[in-house]
C-alpha cells in the first residue's frame, strides 16, 4: 500500500469549505499533482453533497420564483442554442430525480 | 424571439421548483436569517440564469450543483461578516416548515434521504460531528473551528476527516461504490 499523502487530511476541510481562499489555491493546485488526494475527494464528495439533505425544510418565500430580470451573460447568448438546451437539460436532467 | 425566452424562462421555473427548497433550507440553516437566506438564494440562481444551464455533469445531479452555488454563497456571505451574530437557525426556531401538503413519491424519498443523512451524521462521535458541522453549516474555516474548540488545527483535521469516512462508508457501502 502506498504511503499516505501528508496533505491527506486536509480533503475534508476542502470538501466541507474550511480553508480560506489562500490554503484552498494552494491545495488544488497540490491536488493537481496527486493522485491519491483526488481519489479521496472523489470518494468523500458522496457525504459533502448529502449533507445539506440533512438540514430542517424552510419554504423559501414566493417572491424568489420570480425570473431574473436580467439578461443570461453575453457569452451564454453568443451560444443561444446551448443556453436553450442547458436550462431545458437542467429542468428535465437530473439524475437524482429519477432514483 | 420573445417565445424563445419564455421557453427558457419556463425550464429556470422548473429548475427553480425543484430545487428552490432545498437550496433555501440550507442557506437558512447556514446564516440563522431570512432576508439574508433569500439574498443567497437569489444570488444563487441568479448565477444559474447567468450561465444558461452550463455546468459539468461530471461532477453530479443538478441537485447537487444548485446546493454546491448555494452553499459557496453561505460560506461567502458569512465570511464577509454579513451575519452578526453567527447563531445558526437551530437556535430560532423556525416558522415555516414545509408541511406534508405536498405528498409525492419524490417528496417522501427525500425525507427518508434526510434521515438517512442527519442518522449518519447523528451517528458520529461528538468532537467529529462538531467539527463537521461548523465547519459545513457555520461556514467556519479551519483554524476558527480550531480556536473555538481549543485544540490544534491538525486535530481539526483529522476530526473531520474520520467523521466524513464514517458517513460515507454508512451512506455509500464500499460494496455499492458506483463506476
Amino acid at each position: 500500500m502506498s504511503e499516505r499523502c501528508q496533505h491527506a487530511d486536509t480533503v475534508a476541510a476542502y470538501l466541507l469549505g474550511a480553508l480560506v481562499d489562500a490554503e484552498r489555491t494552494q491545495f488544488e493546485a497540490h491536488l493537481a499533482g496527486c493522485a491519491q488526494c483526488r481519489e479521496d475527494v472523489a470518494t468523500l464528495r458522496v457525504v459533502t453533497e448529502a449533507l445539506p439533505l440533512a438540514v430542517e425544510p424552510v419554504a423559501p418565500p414566493p417572491q424568489l420564483r420570480e425570473v431574473p430580470d436580467v439578461e443570461p451573460s453575453r457569452s451564454a447568448l453568443q451560444v443561444g442554442p446551448a443556453f436553450r438546451a442547458g436550462m431545458s437539460d437542467l429542468a428535465l436532467g437530473d439524475p437524482s430525480a429519477r432514483r | 424571439m420573445q417565445l424563445v425566452q419564455r421557453a427558457e424562462a419556463s425550464a429556470f421555473e422548473v429548475i427553480y421548483d425543484r430545487h428552490a427548497g432545498a437550496a433555501f433550507s440550507l442557506a437558512y440553516r447556514m446564516c440563522g436569517a431570512r432576508q439574508l437566506a433569500e439574498d443567497i438564494v437569489q444570488e444563487a440562481f441568479l448565477s444559474i440564469w447567468r450561465s444558461g444551464g452550463r455546468y459539468d455533469r461530471r461532477r453530479g445531479s443538478v441537485r447537487t450543483w444548485v446546493l454546491g452555488i448555494t452553499h459557496h454563497r453561505a460560506i461567502d456571505a458569512l465570511r464577509r461578516g454579513v451575519v452578526q451574530d453567527r447563531h445558526r437557525a437551530s437556535d430560532e426556531g423556525i416558522e415555516e416548515r414545509f408541511e406534508a401538503e405536498e405528498r409525492t413519491d419524490r417528496e417522501v424519498a427525500r425525507r427518508e434521504e434526510a434521515l438517512e443523512v442527519r442518522g449518519a451524521l447523528d451517528g458520529l462521535p461528538a468532537e467529529q460531528r462538531r467539527a463537521i458541522e461548523l465547519a459545513y453549516y457555520g461556514g467556519f474555516t479551519q483554524s476558527e473551528i480550531a480556536e473555538m474548540l481549543g485544540v490544534p488545527i491538525g486535530t481539526v483535521k483529522g476530526r473531520m476527516r474520520l467523521g466524513m469516512e464514517k458517513m460515507r462508508d454508512r451512506l455509500e457501502p464500499p460494496a455499492e461504490v458506483l463506476p
